[in-house]
């Protein structure tokens, strides 16, 4: 042994160490935020429009993400209701109608021509477009309507079995405000409810589920509606099932947890598309997405809102913003035997409130990248959203003002934690759904900035299976607080009668307030104008912020990455409904 | 040889149906079900009560066990809850995959494993066996995620020489067999470095003790060559621990694979386990532990099959 | 495979007890291995252990507006996505990591070792029901146990050790047991059976002191594995929860910041790892070439 052999070892591991040292390293630079992103959405609606005229051909391969497709039919059960799920659907079948960006009823898409109702908001009539087909020549008509009306009914019964009932039971008044749906001939039909309701809010919510299905090829057992479910059950996800369709594109083979592809379907009635194909792709995980995106093998796909920074790490794909309509927030729950009466008090969710620092969050978490959470109505698209609450919010960052609200309303520190008279501390367990590091770093923050009000939270990290299964469990004390949680209101109107409503169907956590009940009934009862039904919205908007049923917490942006050489993406991207149009997508060569 | 054989397959019987049960029994422990994963938000008390009774969950364990096991016997496998498929159909979608990753990986590894021990035992006290040995320590202690996430970015995204994850190019509806060779390339290279790395240390190891044995310095004495010596008498000798090893490791493919799976994108079965636990899709989880049970009773009958053959000292009746 | 002639074969006794250990430590002591195994990882303790005391940063204190900063004079390795300072929280994870680490793989050695001993040795029928028993315990997934602790329990660090041994005994008891199966057709453990000695006895006297090569070898490796463990678990979102660090979650937290270059977030967790394992492996390698009696070249009398 010359020389001494721990030496040598240890040099070799050190040199390994290094080379791989070396490589790891890279030259990123986070730029400055709001500016660049601005110049970089101006820059990609300037693309967009000198690209020129759009080039027949291509084909696009769409990240889905961590998502699996588990289902084709357009009406979608409890068991398979993602939103790719919603995906597949949609490409293949036409909306009865398509609400654009800003919320608007946009009738140059969608199977109908026109929407209207009595002053009641009991009777709608819905004119379908005359020459609206199927792929087979046979034409859309308000049977098919009949049809897709007798699945739902059927779907939604309390007797069927999994994978139903149907997930969109219970929400819109579907099904149970419905008293008829009849066709008038074949190119209208009237749905009758049992009860006035807001017009706007019935027609977003519950009309939207009336879409046409194929009735003459898939009506097989008209008289028998259990087993007609049955059947369309058994080609829940068979591709050969799909080949009457009236919607741009056609389903040409599926692999599970890997990819769908999507050929045009020729004999579409409105916009066709360029596109010779379309991939939706699987991804295991948003690192994977962002691996996929940077080696090409995606070309349209998304960026996970903590990796704004590696955005121009990304040289083949042009950077966009979208936004999801949508708000996240903290669940507090009322039940919980323990702290419930705590939490029942308005001045500690005032002081929680208080403690968070959204701008920090923003700023830090998010490079900037969010908008505040101001109450359940989304800020961006603004449309249902009291400007008030934007330039007047109720609640800003102020740990020392949450402090003295605490000690004003009767609690006092005491060993760092502020107890009130009768002894309880103001000591919560916040479980958060794990695996995501914006969430995780959100929770620290959270957690130190109420430490200094005296608010002692300890934090419980959870699979999201376990933090759900624990807030709907009829058991109150399996949970306290929970976060990491957003809702997301797709194409529907933010209204709180599921939420926050004494016994709506999703307040699990039983808040209650009768004045703010009030208000949210104005919100979904019918309205004599539309500027009534703007005011009954607004006062809702302000008192809820005010109420704080939930901690309102930052809603990020989401950010779509788009190979340089595809088209039409940026320009259809519908903030408000979350669904895209590929059939405006093309590649130039 | 026959009768052991014989005897572990009757043996495997009830072991197969404890290992079932008891992991029946702890999923099923395990908070939030398959219903409130997959209605989220959107779960009320009575659609949780409809479609747990119509998936039969409001059975007691014992009966849903006995109903499972019954199926089993008729070779249904059950459906999955998440995925609209059954569990068959997918564990036969997942499973070859896995098996082609970790097999690749394991033969690999060997390889590497045995020439770097026998060439360090050999070689014992010399520069290369220490520099051999700190190359070995600093590979084992790397957390294989780490290994991975380094080896993508600096092959895939730096060099953009290999794919940086899954098993076909999502826009390739017919891959070629060089570029499914691609797509193994990172992950295998990663479970090979954290693999051999350990197992050379056990080939090392008893290697450097078989050599010094009596039979071995006696054969020498008698003009037997090294590598007669090596071959014949030591090599063997070595092997036993490393046998026991793979044995061992068969299981091991799923637990192992799932953070290679994750960091790669690889459609496998660590990947299935991990999502169906995540929406406790029971139905799969049940038809995976069965198939790990059964890997465990043919990794020991493997070992011991291997073990006897190489050490007849060992006697089994 | 004849007997070969030797004077073990002729006479059939073990090597003294005290004889043998005090050799075994005169060799240690000599050895640089041991000594830069040693000292590493006594390093290592000190910088956990006695680092806080020198370095008096607040490893809990939260700035989001300092955070994801590199190194400065004030945060020598820089801040984390909170703004807490790394080095300090280097330290105390340290602290965490190694605790877990040893003590899981103490635990699981002890119980391996004592497992596999009784299985070897004590007959054919308590060596199938208790290889049995480690089929059965071996297959159940350790996720779902996984799982099932997370949601019911608060995971600590006390909780981590012991699910840790529960998983990571299996596999020294069957190294142990082959090792056994194999030992006790040597022909000085038959003697000394012959010669009427307990059962207890042969196995702590003969096979004990001659598995000591794969145990000393699977304890250092148990001791990285634990760690690593934890840092695997870390990154599936399962193990210890915020927000107080160990080197296993500091290390896969900061996998998000790796494209953003943020390598102080990356690096000193993974390389004091590396150097916690590479020191523990050095010692194991001392011990090994102290303590393995099939490794010495000179066999008679001592």
């Amino acid at each position: 042994m010359g020389r001494p052999g721990w030496l040598v070892r240890g040099i070799g591991a050190l040199l390994v160490m290094v080379l791989l040292g070396a490589c790891g390293s890279s030259a990123g630079t986070a730029a400055t935020q709001s500016a660049a992103a601005a110049t970089a959405s101006a820059a990609a609606t300037a693309t967009a429009a000198a690209a020129g005229t759009p080039q027949q051909g291509g084909s696009v391969v769409y990240a889905l993400g961590p998502q699996d497709i588990n289902w084709y039919f357009p009406l979608r059960p409890s068991a398979y209701n993602t939103v790719v799920d919603s995906y597949a659907a949609s490409l293949m079948y036409e909306p009865l109608f398509y609400v654009n960006s800003s919320g608007q009823i946009d009738y140059s898409r969608g199977v109908a021509s026109k929407i209207a109702w009595n002053s009641d908001g009991t009777v709608y009539t819905v004119d379908l477009k005359p020459n609206f087909h199927w792929s087979d020549g046979t034409p859309v008509t308000a049977s098919d309507v009949l049809f897709t009306w007798n699945l739902i009914k059927i779907a939604s019964a309390k007797t069927a079995t999994a994978p139903w009932p149907y997930a969109g039971a219970g929400s819109g008044g579907v099904p149970n405000y419905i008293k008829d749906v009849a066709v008038v001939s074949p190119t209208e039909f009237t749905v009758t409810l049992t009860q006035p309701v807001n017009q706007q809010w019935f027609e977003y919510d519950g009309l939207s589920k009336f879409i046409p299905l194929p009735s003459k090829a898939w009506d097989k057992y008209p008289s028998d509606p259990a087993q007609e479910l049955a059947y369309i059950t058994q080609h829940g996800t068979d591709v050969s099932f799909y080949n009457v369709v009236d919607g741009p594109f056609k389903m040409q083979s599926a692999v599970d947890k890997q990819a769908w592809t999507f050929v045009p379907n020729t004999a579409y009635d409105l916009h066709k598309p360029y596109l010779d194909k379309l991939v939706l792709a699987y991804e295991t995980s948003d690192t994977a997405e962002v691996g996929d995106l940077r080696t090409g093998a995606v070309q349209v796909g998304y960026l996970p809102s903590t990796d704004y920074a590696i955005r121009d790490q990304l040289t083949a794909d042009t950077f966009y913003k979208t936004n999801s309509y949508g708000y996240c927030r903290l669940y507090l729950n009322f039940t919980n035997p323990q702290i419930g009466p705590l939490l029942q008090q308005l001045p500690v969710r005032q002081a929680m409130q208080m403690g968070v620092d959204q701008a920090g969050i923003i700023s830090k978490v998010y490079s900037g990248q969010a908008v505040p959470g101001v109450g359940p109505v989304p800020v961006d698209p603004p449309t249902f959203l009291d400007p008030k609450l934007i330039s007047n919010p109720p609640y800003t960052f102020d740990v020392a003002a949450g402090k003295a609200l605490l000690e004003k309303n009767g609690f006092t520190m005491q060993n760092g934690v502020m107890t009130d008279a009768k002894g309880q501390k103001l000591e919560f367990t916040m479980q958060y759904v794990s695996g995501n590091s914006a969430t995780q770093t959100n929770m620290q923050l959270i957690q130190s900035d109420w430490a200094q009000e005296g608010i002692k939270i300890d934090l419980q990290p959870l699979q999201f299976a376990d933090m759900i299964a624990m807030h709907v469990a009829s058991d109150a004390d399996k949970w306290q607080m929970q976060g990491g949680v957003c809702w997301v209101w797709g194409a529907s109107v933010p209204t709180g009668e599921n939420l926050f409503k004494t016994g709506g169907a999703y307040n699990f956590y039983k808040f209650s307030d009768p004045a703010l009940d009030k208000l949210i009934d104005a919100t979904v009862a019918p309205q004599p104008s539309a500027q009534a039904q703007q005011d009954a919205m607004y006062a809702y908007d302000d008192a809820v912020g005010k109420d704080l049923p939930q901690i309102w917490m930052p809603h990020p942006y989401g950010f779509g990455e788009v190979a340089k050489n595809v088209h039409g993406v940026m320009s259809t991207v519908n903030n408000f409904s979350g669904t895209i149009s590929p059939e405006y997508w093309w590649v130039s060569r | 040889m026959l009768r052991l054989v014989l005897r572990r397959v009757v043996e495997a019987i009830p072991t197969l149906i404890l290992i079932t049960m008891l992991s029946f029994l702890l999923i099923r422990l395990v908070p939030g079900g398959p219903v409130t994963a997959m209605l989220g938000d959107l779960a009320t008390p009575q659609l949780i009560a409809q479609l747990t009774h119509s998936l039969g969950l409001d059975k007691p364990i014992m009966v849903q066990y006995v109903i499972w096991l019954g199926q089993l016997i008729h070779g249904n496998f059950g459906y999955s809850y998440t995925v609209h498929a059954s569990v068959l159909q997918l564990i036969g979608q997942n499973l070859p995959r896995t098996l082609l990753l970790v097999i690749t990986a394991i033969i690999i590894s060997h390889v590497f494993a045995i020439a770097i021990g026998i060439y360090q035992a050999t070689h014992r006290g010399s520069w290369v066996d220490h520099a051999l040995t700190g190359l070995v320590y600093f590979l084992y202690s790397m957390p294989t995620f780490w290994l991975g996430i380094i080896l993508v970015s600096i092959f895939a995204y730096k060099m953009g020489i290999l794919p940086s994850g899954g098993i076909t190019n999502p826009n390739d509806l017919h891959p070629s067999l060089a570029a499914l060779l691609a797509h193994l390339v990172l992950p295998v290279a990663t479970l090979v470095l954290v693999t051999m790395a350990g197992w050379s240390r056990y080939v090392r190891t008893s290697m450097s003790e078989a050599l010094v044995q009596d039979y071995v310095r006696t054969a020498e004495a008698k003009g037997v060559s090294r590598q007669g010596v090596l071959v014949r008498h030591a090599f063997k000798n070595a092997l036993l621990p490393l046998i026991t090893l793979v044995g061992l490791s068969l299981p091991f493919l799923f637990s192992g694979s799932i953070i290679i799976e994750q960091v790669f994108n690889y459609p496998g079965m660590g990947l299935l386990f991990w999502d169906a636990a995540g929406a406790r899709d029971y139905p799969i989880l049940q038809g995976i532990v069965l198939i790990i049970g059964v890997l465990t009773v043919l990794g020991n009958l493997l070992a011991d099959i291997m073990y006897g053959w190489a050490d007849p000292r060992i006697r089994y009746d | 495979m004849g007997q070969p002639l030797t004077a073990e074969y002729l006479v059939p006794e073990a090597p003294k007890a005290e004889g043998r250990y005090a050799r075994s430590w005169a060799i240690l002591r000599r050895s640089p291995l041991a000594w830069a195994g040693a000292v590493g990882l006594a390093l290592v303790v000190a910088f956990c252990f006695l680092g806080p005391a020198l370095y008096r940063v607040d490893p809990m204190k939260v700035d989001i507006l300092g955070s994801l900063n590199p190194p400065t004079a004030t945060h020598i390795l820089g801040t984390d996505e909170v703004g807490r300072d790394v080095l300090s929280r280097l330290m105390l994870g340290g602290q965490v990591s190694l605790e877990v680490g040893f003590a899981a793989a103490a635990a699981a050695i002890a119980i391996g070792v004592a497992y596999g001993l009784v299985s070897g040795y004590g007959g054919r029928t308590v060596d199938t029901v208790m290889m049995r028993i480690i089929d059965v315990l071996r297959s159940v997934p350790g996720l779902f146990l996984l799982l099932f602790v997370d949601s019911v329990f608060k995971p600590s660090a006390g909780l981590l050790i012991i699910l840790i041994a529960f998983v990571a005994w299996h596999p020294v008891a069957r190294l142990v047991r082959a090792e056994v199966l194999s030992l006790r057709e040597r022909t000085y453990v038959e003697a000394s059976e012959a010669a009427g000695a307990a059962k207890a006895r042969v196995a702590l006297e003969h096979l004990l002191p001659n598995t000591m090569g794969t145990i000393i070898v699977t304890a250092t490796f148990g001791v990285a594995d634990a760690v690593l463990l934890v840092a695997g678990l870390s990154f599936l979102g399962l193990g210890l929860p915020p927000p107080q660090p160990n080197w296993g979650a500091m290390l896969s937290d900061s996998m998000a910041y790796l494209p953003r270059n943020a390598w102080w977030l990356v690096y000193p967790p993974g390389i004091a790892l590396v150097i916690t394992v590479v020191t523990v492996n050095f010692m194991g390698d001392a011990l090994r070439e102290a303590f393995d009696l099939r490794l010495r070249q000179d066999r008679t009398g001592a």
